[in-house]
């Protein structure tokens, strides 16, 4: 549970200097060769960061007068957690070990974490998944899958 | 001449083999809680670009029409919505249920859907190609206001409130300033990141958001379903009588409240719904089991199909996240809606549009015949839902370009969208802001070009005033519902 009032007060913050900071840049990193193009193009990006600021102060002003609330963000913070730091895993191994044995590796841990009771249905499942994955994509449809990095140069 | 074609081009087996897999994944991904019709479309669009142009679309058609009604069938067995536009239907769905006439319930749910869809595609086929013509005398302004009438079409309906509605959208426009500009080729905010030169691309985005937050938001449930569910009690019944008037309500609301932009499926039917109710001359049966209401309700939310459509496909503005992602599909497939559509490729636009008709029919042959087994496949657990849709979240998004810093920009909008969303934001207006950015930006910058700096091009031409009158209806209507809702607060706080 937090503080939800203090987060939004924190998020407006950030609003309010995400538009000075657009504001800030339009001219200089919109430049271009004609001056008509950079003008309107600076006034396009001006006006977002214009009405972003106006909607942020208001949100700022909005969450310091709210009474105080608690927010909960998932009612179960182990699995919650868990769960983005597998997908976080999943795709950092991908990177070296390919898609086949990420998967193999990916998806029982995540159906175990996520509460499946049997470890041998779990693992029959989840190569089954990865087979029909596979096939549906790099055979049928010739989409490629990241391929193991790991083994290059490896003879 | 362009429709016989599409005719023709409609019937050929391998299309329709695509409009039958399409729609039966719909109806299955649609039965399924958690699982969204936007979801289905996101997932798919990775394989469908393998496809030609008209079976890809086929395939999205039928999954958007499919999931559309698919929602309604755990809603009436389990009392739990598959979509959240089968909300309402659940209302009067279940309770049948338990009076033992799921059968009946089913029955309705099936041919107000089916009628409902059917007519807002021949609503589509008979505006789309007038509005389209129309859309040729539009210019630089009228596209600038077209960009944003779209988006305050979403902003205005966002749960969190206007304010945060308009932050929402103002993301999205911002993250669509990313990579190259279009007026001059120079590229900008891509902190050194090559792979931003292009800008980031809205699909990792789309499916980071409308995926993987809801498996993170899964991991809260233990179970989606509350039901279980005895098929073999389900008897076949025939549909009542008195339906008609209910059916056509709901579909008439929701072809309307389709074309609007932002006003999605869940809002046509609990207008519907509500516009049932009142007109019902068994109103003390609403909450206890009324088909009245499913038939509206059902009719409504099917409406929504056609109607969401007509904006896409004639002016490039998505009404709701479910066309925004078949924009995606039509843009991979080299289809960039609007005018060009109907003339350039009329026969891959009108087969796509006469497919839609196949899906309804799909999905009555479907429900009439097979809905209580669909509901079975509701009560998949969520661990393996929540794996198996992460996979496919990733190769999906991972496809698109073989490129793994597309996998890394979708769980950023993943996580970054459930902190929003937890806050109040729109995850619809961050998308469609991405998208109608840089028809916005083209629209702005070359009209203020145009006119040597002076604003008042934006005000113009009639077009450009009705789109400023629809615009501000659109923002009206929440800040006149906020005043109304305030004062009915402060009435029953007196009373109380």
């Amino acid at each position: 549970m937090f503080n939800r009032k203090y987060i939004e007060i924190i998020i407006s913050i950030f609003f309010i200097v995400l538009a000075a900071l657009l504001y800030g840049s339009a001219d200089t990193v919109n430049q271009a060769v004609s001056q008509a193009s950079t003008d309107s193009t600076s006034t396009y990006v001006d006006t977002l960061a214009i009405v972003l600021g106006i909607a942020g102060a208001i949100e700022l002003v909005m969450s310091i007068i709210s009474s105080p609330s608690m927010l909960e963000f998932t009612k179960n913070p182990s699995k919650f957690i868990l769960l983005i730091i597998s997908l976080i895993g999943y795709v950092w191994i991908m990177e070296y070990i390919g898609f086949i044995i990420a998967t193999l590796l990916f998806l029982p841990v995540t159906m175990k974490i996520m509460g499946y009771k049997s470890t041998f249905k779990a693992l029959i499942i989840s190569i089954g998944i990865t087979l029909f994955v596979y096939l549906l994509f790099q055979v049928g449809f010739e989409i490629l899958l990241p391929e193991p990095t790991i083994f290059e140069g490896v003879e | 001449m362009i429709l016989l074609e599409a005719l023709q081009a409609v019937l050929a087996y391998d299309v329709i083999i695509a409009v039958v897999i399409g729609t039966i994944s719909g109806v299955i991904i649609g039965g399924m809680p958690g699982l969204t019709a936007t979801m289905a479309v996101a997932l798919l669009i990775p394989i469908t670009f393998s496809f030609t142009p008209l079976i890809g679309l086929a395939i999205m058609g039928g999954v958007y029409a499919g999931a559309m009604y698919g929602g309604s069938i755990p809603a009436i067995l389990l009392s739990t919505p598959g979509t959240p536009a089968a909300a309402a239907t659940a209302l009067e769905g279940y309770p049948l249920t338990k009076q033992g006439k799921g059968g009946l319930a089913l029955k309705v749910s099936v041919v107000a859907s089916f009628v409902g869809g059917t007519f807002s595609v021949i609503v589509l086929l008979a505006i789309a190609p007038i509005l389209a013509d129309f859309a040729l005398k539009f210019g630089p302004p009228e596209y600038f206001l077209l960009a944003l009438m779209g988006l305050t079409g979403v902003v205005s309906v966002a749960s969190g409130g206007l304010t945060r509605g308009i932050i929402s959208g103002l993301i999205g426009l911002i993250i669509a300033l990313i990579g190259t500009n279009p007026m001059t080729g120079m590229v900008r905010y891509d902190f050194g990141i090559i792979d931003l030169y292009e800008g980031v691309s809205f699909m990792p985005a789309l499916i980071g958001m409308f995926s993987i937050t809801q498996m993170l938001a899964l991991t809260s449930e233990k179970n989606i379903t509350s039901g279980d569910i005895d098929i073999t009690t389900i008897k076949r019944e025939k549909m009542p009588k008195g339906m008609w008037p209910f059916i056509g309500l709901g579909t008439g609301t929701g072809t309307v409240v389709g074309i609007i932009p932002g006003e999605g499926a869940t809002i046509a039917a609990f207008v519907s719904y509500n516009m049932a109710m009142a007109k019902s001359k068994i109103k003390e049966l609403f909450g206890k089991g009324n088909p009245e209401g499913i038939a509206a309700a059902e009719a409504g939310n099917n409406a929504c199909v056609g109607g969401s459509l007509v904006p896409l496909l004639t002016l490039g503005v998505p009404g709701n996240t479910v066309s925004a992602a078949l924009m995606g599909g039509l843009m991979i497939q080299g289809l960039i809606p609007g005018p060009e559509l109907f003339t350039t490729h009329g026969v891959i636009t009108y087969g796509f549009i006469l497919s839609l008709f196949i899906a309804n029919i799909v999905f009555l042959v479907v429900g009439l015949f097979f809905a209580p087994y669909f509901a079975k496949i509701s009560q998949i657990p969520t661990s393996i839902l929540i794996a198996a849709i992460s996979v496919f979240a990733i190769v999906g998004s991972f496809s698109m370009n073989n490129s793994l810093f597309d996998v890394w920009l979708m769980l950023i909008f993943a996580f970054g969208g459930f902190f929003l969303d937890k806050l109040g934001f729109s995850l619809s207006a961050i998308i469609l802001g991405m998208i109608l950015g840089p028809i916005a930006e083209n629209g702005f910058t070359q009209a203020l070009t145009i006119s040597a700096g002076d604003s008042s091009i934006f005000f113009a031409s009639v077009t450009a005033k009705v789109l400023w009158v629809i615009i501000i209806v659109l923002l009206i209507q929440p800040l006149f519902s906020h005043f109304k809702d305030k004062r009915e607060k402060a009435k029953a706080l007196k009373n109380e």
